[in-house]
This record gives structure tokens, sequence and C-alpha cells, in this order.
């Protein structure tokens, strides 16, 4: 990608996390230590996991660190347990978990590792339905 | 080219008599029968993980022996300590042939295992982890043991099956790191005597391995990079005597160390691998046993998380 195409991509998340009203929404950021972790096959145990936690929506892989760093929904609260059950529920023994709160400019997900657990929203099959209209008539 | 009466097995026409004969004489060994890329992991499997792995492995002997297994090993995650594994297999396998001779092949199912495996031991640390995992189930005769031509039995070799159900069980255990690897593994199958057709000796196996990543030599401070991983690893099989209906056969029983020399490449949905296989040593109590010469395989392994519904975060 682009500087450009990464500058852009800043400033629509930066957009996103904003309520109409122009006050910003914050996210919970988590910042797990994994033990037991040394392969991509054993981070994939984890995304499985991660996978089933509401709420968590991208997540950071960093091998050489051996940790993960997940992004919720904007407003949402999770707890280090909630971290320490995905490790559990991976076949690992927890590691510490770091919990933050992150605004704005802080939630770019174009870094290197960044990967998203949801399926995209609704929003784009709207966009396909209108755009498959305007073709149409 | 006629057909036997098993349809799975395909003979030459008249000049396969002589062959027919030929083989029958030799001993009923299972030495060259190959066993899939069955080393057991001690590595997790995920609550809800599914991991699929297709194997493709091919094995040149002499005399003439020639033949292929596809094995599909399938493991689950059932509790974070506890994963099921099944193993299919489907095998061809062709002996004899020459310029004036069709060879005898036969191409089946192979006895199909189901076992679970459940981690006694973990010591996680970070980047690395030590594991113990002992492992039971049972091998389920799907495959064929009473493969005729002329109205005799073929050899071990050509079979594909036990006849029996047949209990598996083991144990494996592994230290991994991001720079390297060691692990070992033993399993026996148990091979109860059929009444009829050959009924392979049980089969004592124990495996080893190192491994150490080739690339990158530094992993990149952010990210997930694709690995390339070299593996080293020996494999020891012992079978017992088979029986042929039920009679004892003192000459069937064998021992090999086989050596694998395996590269990978793993990223984090998939890994896929290369490797060939010479057997170091080859002790067979009949002189007429099959001997392998050299195998090679290639595998591909994919990972699925298994369909779930989003369960909510506990409260703290």
């Amino acid at each position: 990608m682009s500087a450009a195409g990464r500058m852009a991509l800043v400033l629509l998340v930066a957009l996103a996390v904003r309520t109409a009203a122009g006050e910003e929404v914050w996210r919970t950021r988590a910042v797990a230590k994994l033990y037991g972790v040394y392969s991509p096959r054993g981070f994939f145990n984890i995304v499985v996991r991660l996978k089933c936690l509401e709420s968590a929506e991208w997540v950071k892989l960093d091998l050489k660190r051996a940790q993960i760093t997940v992004d919720f929904e904007p407003g949402e609260e999770v707890s280090k347990e909630d971290l320490a059950r995905v490790q559990h529920e991976a076949g690992y023994r927890p590691g510490p978990v770091e919990l933050f709160r992150v605004t704005g400019e802080t939630v770019d997900h174009s870094a290197p590792g960044w990967m998203r657990l949801k399926s995209p929203p609704p929003k784009k099959t709207a966009q396909r339905v209108r755009m498959a209209r305007r073709q149409r008539g | 080219m006629e057909r036997c009466p098993n349809r799975q097995l395909a003979i030459p026409g008249n000049r396969g008599l002589a062959l027919c004969a030929a083989v029958l004489a030799a001993a009923l060994s299972r030495s060259v029968e190959g066993s899939p890329a069955t080393f057991v992991t001690a590595l997790p499997v995920a609550t809800g993980q599914l991991l699929v792995r297709f194997n493709f492995q091919t094995t040149f002997s002499t005399p003439e022996f020639f033949g292929f297994q596809t094995p599909v090993t399938i493991a689950y995650g059932v509790i974070p300590h506890l994963a099921l594994f099944v193993n299919l297999n489907q095998s061809y396998q062709s002996l004899g042939g020459g310029p004036d001779v069709a060879p005898l092949s036969s191409w089946a199912a192979r006895d199909p295992v189901v076992y679970v495996r459940y981690t006694v031991l973990k010591i996680d640390r970070t980047q690395a982890t030590f594991r113990i995992t002992p492992l039971g189930g049972v091998f389920l005769p799907a495959g064929e043991n009473a493969l005729q031509a002329q109205g005799a039995y073929l050899p071990g070799a050509l079979q594909t099956g036990s006849g029996t159900v047949d209990p598996y069980f083991g144990i494996a255990l592994s230290y991994n790191s991001d720079a390297f690897g060691v692990a070992a593994d033993a399993t026996y199958r148990l091979n109860p005597v059929s009444r009829a057709g050959i009924s392979p000796g049980s089969e004592l196996r124990s495996d080893a391995q190192v491994e150490t990543r080739l690339y990158p030599r530094k992993l990149p401070e952010e990210g997930m990079p694709g690995l390339i991983d070299v593996s080293l690893e020996a494999n020891y099989t012992q079978d017992a005597a088979s029986f042929a209906d039920g009679v004892r056969n003192a000459l069937s029983s064998g021992r090999t160390l086989k050596q694998d020399l395996v590269l990978e490449y793993s990223t984090l949905r998939w890994q896929i691998g290369i490797g060939g296989r010479w057997p170091l040593l080859q002790s067979f109590d009949s002189p007429t046993a099959l001997r392998e010469r050299f195998s090679a395989f290639v595998f591909y392994e994919y990972y699925f998380a298994v369909p779930h519904r989003r369960h909510r975060r506990r409260d703290s």
C-alpha cells in the first residue's frame, strides 16, 4: 500500500471512531504476552479462540515478541480474564495481559501483522446492491 | 489383464501365474508397506480447531516394488488438553513385473486409526514449550487382509489391512522453541490374529526428530513471516511375526530404521512440506523379504476454525 493510501486509511479509521456529535470514541486494546507459542501454527491456535470472543475485532500477531495485540469494538469493555481464557482454551499457559484505552489516530490497523477477526460489516453488501441497481437502471 | 474375484486387485493374465507362485513363496513381510507421515505431534490443538493434513507418499523398493499412499490426518481440539485424531489412508502397491511379466497390484483403503491424545504435562515459556502427551485408540478393519491371486494369499506388502480391530497406544513428547525443536514418540499397535487371511504381527514404532529454522534467520520486529524449516527424523519399526489363516510364519518378523529429511514452509493457516526417506537398517528374519530403497513424500496441512457462536465475555 502506498503512503498516500495508508494515510487515507488512517484518516478513515480516525473518522470512524468519532460519533456524530464529534466526541471521540475509545476502544479497548489488550496486549498479551504468550507463553509456549513459537510458530505460526501456535498463533493460529490463539486466533481460533479469539474469533470466539465477542467484540474482538482486530488482532496483531508478533512472532518475534511472542505477543498479540487485540483491538475490541468501540466502547466495549474486556477483562484480563477474558484474554487469559483465550490462551488457556488455545492450549497454552496464560501470559500477562495489559489493557489500554486507545482513541482516534492511535488506532491504525495498516501496520504489519494486523488482521481482522470479524467479517467486513454488511455495509459492503449494501454498497454492492446499490451499485447493481445503478447498473440495471 | 483379468480381474481377480476381489475387485481391489488387478493381476496379470497367463504370464502372471509364474509370478504369483514366486510371490507366494516370498516372506509375508510388511517391511515395505511404508508408513504414512504418522509422526505423532505433541503440540496443542486449540479447542474448536480443525486441522487437516493431506499427504502423498511414494515408496520404491527392491525387487520391483512400487507403492504410494495418500493418508489424510484430521485433528480436532475437544478441550484444551484433549484432541481427537483420525487418520484415513488409501494406498496403491505394485509388485513384480518386467519385460515379459505384468505386475501384481492392489489399490484400496487401508485401516483407518482413531485416537485421542491428552496432554499430561506442559511447561510453557516465552517462545518455547515442553509437552508430554499419551495417546490411545484403535485401528479399524477397513482394509483387506485376504487379497488373493490364483487361490493363494498375496504377500503382506500387497494386503491393505489387518482384518481385526487393533488397539493402538503410545506417548509423544516434544520441546520446541523459535530456534529449534526436538520431539520423540513411541507407539504400539497390537494386532490380534485373524481367523482368515494374512494377520500382520504387532508393531512397535519409535520416532525421534530434530528441526531448525532455515529462513528467516532473523525474525522481523513485527508481524508474522512465513517460515522455512528443515527437519531430520529417524523412524524405528519392529514388526512381530505375522500369521496366515491363524498359522504363525516364523520368518516374518523384522526391524527397520529409516531416516527422513523434510523441508517445510509454514504460514499462519497452512504448511507445506517435501521430504525423502532412506533406510539405515533393514533386518529381517526372512532372506527373501522385500527391502526398501527410497521413499519420497509431500504433504499439505491446513487449519480451520470450525463454525462457532461468538460468546460474550465473562464479567470479571
